[in-house]
């Protein structure tokens, strides 16, 4: 499945494609973002990450389709 | 009566002759709606058609109109925005100003999409609209009161069964200082292009509007669909309680830290207006190098942390106490603050400042007193004088004083030392009442620099004389673009490269560049193709914005939220493409520039001035070294325009392809 | 003029945009109520109860459905 990501300003961006699309394997769960992303646990509390415009658990499953937006308040925005 | 009258617009104009006070409703027929939307581009429209070629700014001749939107009061969200338009006295060619508050559905509620006046009324009048139709009425007695003043003493006067919603002028318009607004709601304002000049020069004080008639629509349930759409992510954005304003520095450092584009999703965006406003970036600016510091030719390391803290965002909104949204707003940036305190009981509260206040009259001038800002903006409000503009003027002075030009004998015994607090709110003061050294800066900072004498001109931070907002364009160089090419020069919200990548317009319009995640940001500074078409595309879209009465903020909050070609189709019924309406965009900024044309304006003496691109580049600060060709980059925009490249003027094809209804097109020289 | 049903407004789902304020022909809805959400936005309250006419212009035109007529 496919999801729309808008990734914070130092994430890796290896596994997205030039649209800010990832590709995930079904049932996947919004940590698994943040592992590709490679976002260093100790800034994880302080960024701010939306599902679909809604703050949800790091387990949610996502589904095809999904917007997931990032921003970090101490670094860019 | 009209066939089918449920498209949103209402289909005519009020046309009010000051000398004679007569008045005159003049219908419109759907193709101009269809050709130039409403807003902006009915203004456009009708000024080209009614106003004799030649007109003096401030006399009889011009017209200046109050235009409401295609989509306000149609239930969309974000647009209740209106628009004041008129032959600007200060560049010459078109004016033009945006405004919020109320006022904007209460145009279109008294039966008209815009309210015009010629002529000149012989003693001070203002306009009354109910349901029963307009009236001219005496106002010699509110002649000399300033805004806030002029709405008390009216809704004394008048009154009706709706809640009176009042644009008037205050004493910078009455004197007609060149740099007057117009206001509305207690201090939001239609600060530029000299609007408030225009409405002094007809002595009409007021227009006062208490009309309630229905605004009808196509396909009211799609529009709504589409407003809840919105509304729903708008809610669920919201900054933690852990962002402060501290936070705001470092933001700013980040963003420029990277060359590679990284798109974020701009409905964050209004998870940070609903906190701060515009205010977030009084501070972030200055680590990013948006904010221009000591009449832009100073940086950060001018106005160093231990100063622009106290322009944290936090420590204004310690004196808000409340929100205030604009009509159909559902973020709601603005705020009015409790300032009784500060100004020792002279003033009992102010709108909320702006960030281009701040800026204007903080790091602009090396000033650091935040509570003067809060008197300074509130004597601006009230008086009725664009911020941005005079706040310009004052740092053109102040270089000028810095440079030992003016003695303290021509400032009036001001010292006029970068930072003085006290002698910038006194000059203000002195600007609006068009007394003492104010008296020189009060018509903007074109005219002080010519009185100054000529070697005051490179100092002079102008485009026509329309002085620029506080971004700049060593940041982000297409702001540049649109500094010396719009029609409106001088003007911040029209398009950047930033605004581009927030809007998302690729994913709409076919030929739209789309912003690669991480590809290479650095290439602006250069007039390539595509420099070009990004600016032209901010242009069109920005007109389209402008003829529906949306909000700048919903635009930058992307187009795959802010829906605004599903709006339009939805309000009128009729099913453009994006690309459609992108042509109608570029319809209305050709009309724009073939009017300043025919007024005798060469588009190339818009240039801003190049400080501003960077030549000589800054030494210090984030924007260190950066410069870019404006004569290049104007050209490039202009081609992409379809006009000359070489001199800006429409070109004979462009004006045939895109048609223009009944409006005379010939007359002027184009290539 | 006890029968004449009039607006409720749905605090949840309103989001303080004024449009029922601005579009009131009577303006009796004024945006006033403070203290329902974090940011200390001016709700609509309606004012004038007596003065309403109950021609639901309001309920018609909140974008959200937030408005009820009782």
């Amino acid at each position: 499945m496919k999801v729309q990501v808008y990734p914070p300003p130092f994430a890796s961006l290896t596994a997205l494609d030039e649209d800010g699309m990832m590709v995930l394997p079904p049932g996947a769960r919004l940590s698994t973002i943040y592992r590709r992303l490679k976002i260093p646990r100790v800034l994880q509390p302080l960024v701010i990450c939306q599902v679909n415009y809604q703050r949800v658990k790091l387990n949610t499953q996502l589904k095809d389709g999904d917007v997931i937006s990032f921003m970090l308040p101490l670094a860019g925005g | 009566m009209r066939g089918n009258f449920l498209k949103g617009y209402c289909g005519k104009i009020l046309m009010v002759d000051l000398s004679d006070a007569t008045f005159c409703e003049i219908e419109i027929p759907d193709m101009i709606y269809e050709h130039f939307l409403s807003g902006v581009g009915l203004g456009a429209y009708i000024l080209y058609k009614y106003l004799p070629q030649g007109a003096d700014p401030l006399g009889p001749d011009n017209i200046l109109g109050f235009v409401s939107g295609l989509l306000t009061g149609t239930g969309s969200f974000m647009t209740g925005r209106w628009l004041a338009v008129c032959k600007s006295p200060l560049t010459g060619g078109f004016g033009d100003a945006n405004c919020g508050g109320t006022f904007s559905p209460a145009i279109k509620q008294s039966g008209y999409d815009g309210i015009f006046f010629k002529g000149q009324a012989p003693t001070p009048k203002m306009l009354f609209i109910d349901n029963t139709g307009p009236q001219l009425i005496d106002a010699t007695d509110l002649w000399g009161l300033d805004t806030v003043e002029t709405e008390a003493a009216i809704n004394q006067k008048i009154t009706a069964n709706k809640k009176l919603s009042i644009a008037t002028i205050g004493p910078a318009g009455e004197h007609q200082s060149l740099i007057a607004g117009i206001s509305n709601d207690g201090g939001r304002m239609a600060a530029r292009s000299g609007v408030g000049t225009v409405m002094g020069s007809k002595k009409l004080k007021a227009v006062v509007l208490a009309g309630s008639k229905m605004i009808r629509s196509q396909d009211p349930q799609a529009i709504k669909a589409i407003s809840q759409d919105y509304a729903k992510k708008v809610k669920t954005s919201n900054l933690p309680p852990l962002a402060t304003g501290a936070m705001l520095p470092m933001m700013g450092k980040s963003m420029v830290a990277t060359d590679k584009a990284i798109p974020i999703d701009g409905m964050l965006s209004t998870a940070i207006m609903k906190k701060w406003g515009t205010g977030f970036t009084n501070t972030m600016g200055m680590t990013m190098g948006d904010t221009p510091v000591k009449n832009w030719k100073g940086s950060v390391a001018d106005f160093p942390y231990r100063k622009y803290r106290h322009m944290n965002p936090d420590r204004i909104q310690k004196h808000e106490t409340q929100k205030y949204h604009c009509y159909s707003c559902v973020i709601g940036c603005g705020g009015l603050c409790d300032i009784d305190k500060l100004t020792n009981g002279r003033f009992p509260h102010t709108h909320k400042p702006e960030y281009e206040t701040v800026a204007a009259f903080g790091a602009l001038l090396l000033n650091k007193d935040r509570d003067s800002i809060f008197m300074i903006n509130e004597l601006l409000n009230r008086g009725g004088m664009d911020s941005i503009s005079a706040g310009n003027t004052i740092a053109f002075a102040m270089e000028c004083y810095e440079k030992g030009w003016l003695s303290q004998e021509v400032t009036g015994g001001l010292d006029l030392s970068w930072g003085n607090a006290e002698a910038i709110i006194t000059l203000v003061e002195q600007m609006i009442a068009g007394v003492g050294f104010g008296a020189i800066l009060q018509n903007g900072v074109k005219i002080a620099s010519a009185i100054l004498g000529i070697e005051s001109a490179p100092l002079a931070i102008h485009a026509g004389g329309q002085e620029p907002g506080m971004h700049d364009p060593r940041l982000d160089p297409i702001l540049g673009i649109h500094y010396s090419c719009d029609p409106t020069p001088g003007r911040h919200t029209i398009g950047a490269g930033s605004y581009y990548t927030y809007m998302r317009i690729w994913e709409d319009v076919t030929w739209a560049p789309k912003v690669k995640l991480g590809e290479d940001k650095s290439n602006e500074y250069e007039a390539t193709n595509q420099v070009g078409l990004k600016s032209m595309i901010n242009a069109c879209i920005k007109q389209i914005l402008d003829g529906s009465g949306g909000c700048f903020f919903a635009l930058v909050s992307g187009l795959n939220h802010f829906k605004i070609f599903d709006y339009l189709n939805a309000a009128t019924g009729w099913q453009k493409t994006p690309n459609e309406y992108m042509t109608i965009g570029l319809r209305m900024q050709t009309l724009r520039q073939a009017f300043n044309v025919r007024e005798g304006i060469n588009p190339r003496d818009f240039k801003m001035n190049e400080r501003l691109s960077g030549n000589p580049p800054l030494k210090e600060g984030p924007l260190k070294g950066k410069h870019f060709n404006m004569d290049e980059m104007m050209s490039v925009h202009y081609q992409f325009m379809g006009w000359d490249k070489k001199t800006g003027i429409p070109t004979k094809t462009a004006l045939e392809d895109l048609g223009f209804c009944d409006l005379e097109m010939e007359g002027f020289t184009h290539g | 003029m006890a029968d004449k049903k009039k607006p409720v407004i749905d605090y949840e789902l309103c989001m303080a945009c004024g449009i029922c304020s601005g579009d009131c022909p009577l303006s009796c809805i004024v945006l006033r109520k403070t203290n329902i959400d974090r940011y200390q936005k001016a709700y609509p309250v309606l004012d004038e109860y007596y003065r309403c006419t109950g021609c639901t212009r309001c309920a018609k035109a909140c974008p959200m459905e937030a408005i009820g007529m009782m």
